[in-house]
């Protein structure tokens, strides 16, 4: 994941290729991402006579619109909210800590990173069974996934963020013989902020998925839910209408915690 | 970091070594485990909901012994080995058409970033409409995962070549295919790699993850089957395994990636 | 040890100092670094002198020869191995408020405006908002900063960056300035002016300085000494005085004396990095 994030990073800075480029107005890229998703759009659309398995896009949106005019989307809407709500502050709230502690010491990094990293490729999910034998079905075991899930990435951006607080801005702070609780206020943390939000927003969208996959297994209500049992009675409309919010809540998510980290960065 | 007056950097080191941090780390690890079969043993954890790790280990030992484990272990690692592959592929080809059309990948750029952070996962019901109950949904969707890093990596990779390098094969007289492999391929190596190695990991966690929820094979759906059938050590057996799978792929592929970054850098 | 290139008769000491109890006092300063491979590396062996209050003293020596790391022991940052600092007699045992450091690297915050930068330190000492950002005013007034007070750093020039740092130093009021390499990121012409404005707030202020840098005019232009250290393991290789008059000028730097003192510090210099070169000979199969 981090290899991904600096590579991206460095994607805007990196010297492009040495042919000239051909030359192309300042509306030409905004316009031609734009047309993707309206290409997917079309490609939903033509998609739709050709097989039963597929509703056209505007039932897919009448019906999602139906869903919060009529209210039968809410209930599952207000269960995955508090799920991904709660679990991912908890885990923020647990790893940020630890995180930091991780970071600023050279012993605990050289203890623990290994640990944590080593995990990197295990599938979380596969712990949610063990959260439904310990909490039962319901809101506890999926906060508890998504809090895990949540855990890691906020842990290792932390940890990676505050060790990379520059060494100068530290010297400064010791020269100007600050408390410990100052330098971590207004050096530390202030410096490390952007990477520590990259971290959050991966969580984020790590959380997300995970709480839905933990409601496509087993839940009392979600989002997830709703997606498995309308597929059951082949209500194919009402599926796509949630997979369509689904994923237009995911974007909106990952959209809102981008913009804070463009912010802290900025400023 | 410390608020301390003066840092002990350049003291005297204190003659009393610490233990080294390797014993410090292992021994936690083994003390968790001996803390939890100490629980599970003296009763402090219901068995319903926790067996003692040493009966995890004896259930998956007779697991693998039994049948039918070695058709979950192939029907998972082949999953994972055709996703891998095709995402592989499809994506060291998608990055490089990126990079040959930079307007192409500038456009897609930011999909395939947020694509990422997307549950894709959720269109399975649609796949399973299309393409039936059997392994290929479940490759679909983990090929997705592998392909966008390896994309987005061949593509960064080739684009931070310097530009002198491609000068530099011209002024040689390099054929098309020399500069290619002999001096772009190389040159973008370093990334590419990282993206691979994370690709498979997609491609592992995306197989598990979804044979978990819509498989009637694979070591993912059997976690769930065991967990559904109330099987709590063949459950914990499966998750160890599971586990210890992940935690040794992903050390091995670390292991290659920092060999690979040695050698080109 | 080299003779001591030029002696010093009847330097002007404080008045009320006479015996040199005053200012900063190295006494066989030496610095060892532990690496991380277990290994060490001895930055430097030796190092002792007497930087008397109110003087503005140069370092200058090879890169790499423990200019920075000399600083970062009388700031308090780092104990020396062997040796002592001492302050107005008192040893030196962390960092002091009546010290100001000015870093070798960029050390801006760049979430901060250059008020608030420049505020930093009083921000720090518990200072109210109102009087640190008054005083902060005035010194970016000073520095010529006016009218970027509300700038953050990644809007200012590198040279203007390096202005911010020396605010911050002198916003406290210090009696000990260290300012290791502030206009190494300057271009000449800047290099010069900015050099010219730090000798006029001297001027004002009287400040002891610890002035690092690699440009021998520069060195010889600021200072009422010029120490040139030995590669590493360093020690003092000779201690210039400067008797160019006060203040100086345009004008200082075309007279004669000028232009044998430089030499004289060049002469040095050439010969300490003569002797790392072939050091590193030696080394070499
Ligand atoms: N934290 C450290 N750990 C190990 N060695 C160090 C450390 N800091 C400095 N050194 C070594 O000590 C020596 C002196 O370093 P120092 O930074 O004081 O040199 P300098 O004279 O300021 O050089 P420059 O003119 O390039 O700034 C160098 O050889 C350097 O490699
Ligand atoms: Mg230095």
């Amino acid at each position: 994941m981090t290899t991904t994030e600096t590579a991206v990073a460095a994607a805007d800075t990196a010297p492009r290729d040495t042919r000239q480029p051909r030359r192309r107005r300042p509306w030409q890229l905004p316009a031609a991402r734009l047309a993707v998703p309206l290409l997917a759009l079309l490609a939903w659309q033509l998609i739709d006579p050709v097989t039963d398995l597929v509703p056209a896009p505007a039932d897919t949106i009448r019906e999602l619109y139906s869903g919060f005019v009529d209210g039968w989307i809410y209930e599952g809407l207000r269960a995955t909210a508090s799920a991904v709500g709660t679990g991912f502050v908890l885990g923020t709230v647990v790893a940020f800590p630890l995180g930091y502690l991780m970071g600023s010491s050279k012993t605990l990094t050289a203890i623990f990173e290994p640990l944590v990293a080593g995990t990197f490729a295990v599938p979380r999910v596969i712990l949610y069974p063990i959260l439904l034998a310990v909490f039962g079905v319901g809101l506890e075991a999926e906060s508890a996934m998504v809090a895990i899930s949540a855990f890691f990435p906020i842990l290792m951006s932390t940890a990676a963020a505050v060790r990379n607080v520059s060494p100068s801005l530290l010297k400064l702070g010791r020269s100007l013989s600050a408390r410990p609780l100052q330098i971590a206020r207004k050096i530390v943390i202030p410096d490390a902020a952007p990477s520590i939000m990259v971290g959050i927003r991966i969580g984020f969208s790590i959380a997300f998925i995970a709480a839905i996959i933990a409601e496509l297994f087993a839940a009392k209500d979600g989002l997830g839910l709703l997606i498995s049992q309308s597929y059951a009675v082949l209500d194919l409309p009402r599926m796509y209408a949630v997979v369509l919010l689904v994923m237009l809540a995911a974007f909106a998510g990952n959209l809102l915690l981008w913009w804070a980290e463009r912010r802290l960065r900025k400023a | 970091m410390s608020g301390s007056a003066v840092t002990a950097t350049a003291r005297a080191p204190s003659r009393r070594r610490p233990p080294p941090v390797a014993t410090v780390r292992w021994g936690l690890v083994i003390g968790s485990v001996l803390l939890l079969e100490a629980a599970a043993r003296i009763g402090m954890i219901d068995p319903l909901i926790m067996p003692p790790p040493s009966t995890m280990v004896v259930r998956l030992g007779e697991i693998v012994a039994g049948g039918g484990f070695l058709t979950d272990l192939t029907t998972t690692a082949a999953a994972v080995l055709s996703a891998f592959g095709l995402g592989a592929v499809g994506g060291l080809l998608i990055g490089i058409l990126f990079w040959r059309l930079p307007f192409v990948g500038a456009t897609f750029e930011p999909y395939l970033v947020s694509l990422y952070s997307m549950p894709t996962l959720v269109f399975y019901p649609i796949l399973l409409a299309l393409l039936g109950l059997g392994p290929a949904p479940i490759i679909v969707i983990a090929t997705t995962m592998a392909m966008i890093p390896v994309a987005l990596n061949t593509m960064v990779g080739l684009n931070s070549i310097s530009p002198t390098l491609p000068k530099l094969a011209r002024s040689l007289n390099c054929s098309r295919t020399q500069t290619y492999l002999k001096v772009l391929a190389p040159a973008a190596t370093p990334l590419v790699v990282p993206g691979l190695v994370l690709g498979f990991i997609y491609a592992m966690i995306g197989v598990i993850a979804m044979e978990f929820i819509l498989a009637s094979e694979g070591l993912g759906f059997r976690i769930g089957y065991t967990y559904r059938a109330f099987e709590m050590q063949d459950m914990y057996a499966y998750i160890v395994f599971v586990f210890v799978i992940a935690v040794a792929a992903n050390v091995a592929l670390n292991a290659i990636e920092r060999r690979v970054r040695r050698d080109m850098e | 040890m080299l003779p001591t290139a030029s002696s010093a008769p009847g330097q002007p000491e404080t008045a009320g100092d006479r015996d040199g109890r005053l200012g900063v006092r190295l006494a066989d300063v030496g610095v060892v670094y532990d690496t991380k491979d277990g290994d060490s590396v001895e930055a430097v062996r030796s190092a002792s002198g007497h930087i008397a209050d109110g003087r503005f003293v140069s370092l200058i020596g090879p890169s790499g020869c423990g200019k920075s790391t000399l600083l970062d022991v009388v700031g308090g940052l780092l104990a020396p191995r062997s040796g002592t600092v001492t302050i107005d007699g008192e040893p030196v045992t962390g960092p002091r408020r009546d010290t100001a450091m000015v870093f070798q690297e960029d050390s801006t915050l760049h979430w901060r405006t250059v008020l608030s930068n420049v505020a930093f330190g009083l921000e720090i000492a518990g200072v109210g908002r109102k009087q640190r950002e008054a005083a902060a005013g005035d010194i970016v007034a000073l520095v010529g900063l006016t009218g970027f007070e509300h700038r953050h750093p990644r809007e200012l020039s590198g040279g203007m960056k390096q202005r911010v740092a020396i605010a911050r130093a002198l916003v406290a009021d210090p009696r000990i300035l260290l300012m290791d390499e502030p206009f190494g990121a300057l271009d000449q012409q800047t290099r010069m002016f900015m050099g010219r404005e730090l000798l006029r707030v001297w001027d004002e202020t009287r400040k002891s300085v610890v002035f690092v840098t690699h440009d021998i005019q520069e060195a010889v232009y600021l200072s009422d000494e010029v120490w040139v250290m030995s590669a590493r393991p360093s020690e003092f290789t000779a201690k210039v005085v400067v008797d160019l008059d006060r203040p100086r000028g345009p004008g200082t730097m075309s007279s004669r004396r000028f232009h044998d003192l430089t030499s004289q510090v060049w002469e040095v210099l050439r010969v300490e990095s003569e002797k790392a070169l072939d050091a590193q000979r030696e080394l070499e199969p």
